[in-house]
């Protein structure tokens, strides 16, 4: 995703400092927001003009956040929507995603956590064929035999390892935030107390990259990881 | 605005139960009444047509004569209570004892003429009056004082009864209203107070174990419910209080340093740690929110049926990882096949909570067991650990919310643990006991066992 065109992304918000923020904060990926501050403005212009990603806010002054998705949703455009809301409750999360909804983020975000979800979001858009057999540079990963290997060397997983590893390998190349890893490879959705995540990446680390020169696992200070070879 | 005595429920029933009891009085007086005074007037009756029949031996056509033979003949007789007068055509006495002024022919009830035929204590005569051959009147009359007398002695004896009844009854409703309003207005006084702010009021027995007491126990034991969970609202109250001072305090620590530091260098690392601060102060707030979400108990509409086997052994996978990164051991032993109904998401929540509890209280060296099987009631899953545990007496405390049991409160954490934990087990309807893991003074370690209902 580096080299990426922006993205053209329409932010429903009404809450002008979040909406600054995210402006501030995506504006330098290159990516062009469109701010509507109201869920009626929001929906016409939704359902007008050609978007990558919609992120829209689920309290919203006119229509609510969820009712928008679901008439853009009935209305067969299918523009990957990122819901924020300040809520943080359990069923929020359920909810929104029922909505049509494919992805939820809870404020306060950090800028670094929205610009991951982001990129998930897009590479999910593209709609891939299932691959059976995943590959970043010389590690691979057979999702049907559950067989792990580097430079064609067989590398044992235990279970969490290899959901990790799976996702990060469905990522690869993109920042994923120690919150996404949670949720996806987890179903935690919440805080951990202890360093759940830090633990494991340092197993995987320990597995696939002990003895290579090309280090794959890579931490992303103040954001999260990333597997790839690309420095 | 407080009932008036004549508003009151007692009150009402009693005039009710007076009013009933009267009515039946009177039927009761009204049918000896009519039944007394009838048989003894018909007895009256039947002596004067005997009387009759005998004077008039052939019926209406006996001779004007042969009458007066007859009253003169029953007149001489000795005194019968019976008393005659014969008249002619014009009005004329032919023969008899009364003087009085001829009624019409039937029945009458007089008033006894003074005569001298008639014994002072006579006072009410019954008679018959006959038209003869001829054109005159026969008069039988017989001393219907008793009939009278007694007439009015039952009156009397229904209105005196009457009146004692009526007498009782609104005393006694009286009595009961005013009681009854008393310990109402003794349980309205108590409520005045607890709404005032004085919730160790309690409203009084009076020891009768009546109905009263009965709903007084009610409601004293729905305010001892109350005062609890308003002590717990306030502790929790002064407890987020304090536990946001203390990140709130370190930002403006941060933020102060901030503003007297010119070397720009030093900028990034200050801003990160407020933010940390107030991500810290957001984390609270949000577990708040999370906590009071369960227990409204909104997501039992999301339960699924669920392999608790399977939830436990990726937990126990995971954080077997994760305890021995911080020097603990883990140990998982857990029973195949276990399904219930519940929230996977929420049952995450509790046993990572659980399990990190053991892992960051513990220490270094802490052996953490988990185990889950059937039971008779269900499924029972124990966290066990071998740290310092928590003393027997403090368990319940522990359990409530913001239990952190670290009288520094400088540990990190916003100590929810338990009480979210406490939460979803209810949400569940599970049960939580929490004990000793072994007899050891030093380290006692905590058992937590949660018993979960199978799905039914």
């Amino acid at each position: 995703m580096e080299s990426k065109p922006g993205l053209r992304i329409l932010l429903i918000e009404d809450d002008a400092r979040t909406a600054d923020l995210v402006r501030a904060g995506l504006g330098p990926e290159g990516h062009d927001i469109v701010v509507a501050a109201d869920g009626r403005t929001g929906l016409l212009r939704a359902g007008g003009e050609a978007w990558d990603m919609i992120i829209v806010d689920r309290m919203l002054p006119g229509l609510d956040g969820l009712g928008l998705l679901r008439m853009l949703r009935g209305a067969g455009i299918n523009t990957p929507a990122l819901f924020l809301t300040a809520l943080g409750g359990v069923d929020d999360r359920v909810d929104g995603l029922r909505a049509g909804g494919d992805d939820y983020l809870v404020k306060p975000f950090a800028i670094a956590e929205l610009s991951a979800r982001i990129a998930a979001l897009m590479r999910r858009g593209r709609a891939k064929p299932v691959d059976t057999v995943l590959r970043v540079a010389d590690l691979t990963l057979d999702r049907l035999t559950r067989e792990v290997s580097r430079a064609g060397q067989r590398i044992p997983l235990k279970p969490r390892e290899f959901a990790l590893l799976d996702y990060m390998m469905r990522h690869a190349g993109q920042v994923v935030t120690r919150t996404m890893l949670l949720e996806a490879v987890w179903d935690f959705h919440f805080d951990p107390q202890t360093s759940v995540v830090e633990s494991h990446i340092s197993r995987l680390r320990g597995k696939i990259d002990r003895g290579h020169a090309i280090e794959l696992v890579q931490t992303i200070r103040g954001a999260g990881y990333r597997l790839g070879d690309a420095a | 605005m407080r009932p008036r005595l004549f508003q009151t429920t007692s009150v009402r029933l009693a005039a009710l139960g007076v009013g009933l009891a009267s009515a039946s009085a009177a039927v009761v007086f009204g049918v000896i009444y009519i039944g007394t005074l009838g048989a003894l007037r018909r007895t009256l009756d039947t002596d004067i047509d005997n009387e009759i029949s005998e004077i008039m031996v052939f019926g209406a056509r006996t001779p004007p004569g042969v009458i007066a033979a007859g009253v003169r003949a029953a007149i001489a007789e000795p005194p019968t209570g019976t008393f005659f007068r014969l008249d002619d055509a014009k009005g004329r006495l032919i023969a008899g004892d009364l003087t009085l002024a001829m009624p019409k022919p039937g029945w009458h009830d007089l008033a006894a003429p003074r005569g001298a035929a008639l014994t002072g204590h006579i006072r009410v005569l019954r008679a018959r009056v006959e038209r003869i051959g001829g054109g005159g009147t026969l008069l039988v009359a017989a001393d219907a004082t008793m009939l009278d007398e007694l007439n009015a002695l039952i009156r009397r004896s229904f209105l005196i009864g009457f009146g004692i009844t009526l007498a009782i009854g609104l005393a006694a409703g009286i009595g009961f209203g005013r009681r009854a309003l008393a310990r109402v207005e003794a349980v309205s006084a108590a409520g005045e107070e607890i709404m005032a702010g004085d919730f160790t009021r309690r409203i009084p027995l009076s020891g009768s174990g009546d109905e009263f007491d009965h709903l007084a126990r009610g409601i004293n034991a729905m305010l001892a419910r109350i005062e609890q969970l308003m002590g717990n609202i306030r502790a929790v109250g002064d407890e987020i209080a304090h536990d946001l001072r203390s990140p709130l305090a370190r930002l403006r620590e941060s933020l102060e340093l901030m503003l007297r530091n010119d070397d720009p260098a030093a900028l990034p690392a200050a801003l990160a740690d407020a933010i940390a601060q107030v991500d810290a102060a957001l984390a609270l707030s949000a577990g708040i929110l999370r906590l009071a979400q369960i227990e409204s108990g909104a997501r039992r509409a999301s339960f699924a049926p669920l392999d608790l086997s399977r939830l436990l052994g990726d937990i126990a996978e995971t954080y077997e990882t994760v305890a021995e990164d911080a020097g603990a051991v883990l140990t998982a032993r857990i029973a195949p096949e276990l399904a219930l109904a519940g929230d996977a998401a929420l049952l995450n929540q509790l046993f990572a909570n659980l399990i990190e509890n053991a892992i960051t209280h513990g220490g270094p060296g802490t052996a953490i067991l988990v185990t889950a099987g059937r039971d008779d009631r269900g499924i029972g899953v124990s966290v066990a650990d071998d740290g310092p545990g928590i003393p027997p007496a403090r368990h319940a405390e522990a359990l409530r919310r913001f239990g952190r049991l670290d009288a520094s409160r400088s540990r990190e954490g916003h100590g929810l643990g338990l009480a979210l934990v406490a939460a979803i087990v209810a949400l569940h309807d599970g049960t939580m006991v929490l004990r000793q893991s072994r007899d050891d003074a030093e380290r006692p370690g905590l058992t937590v066992v949660i018993g979960l209902p199978v799905a039914a």
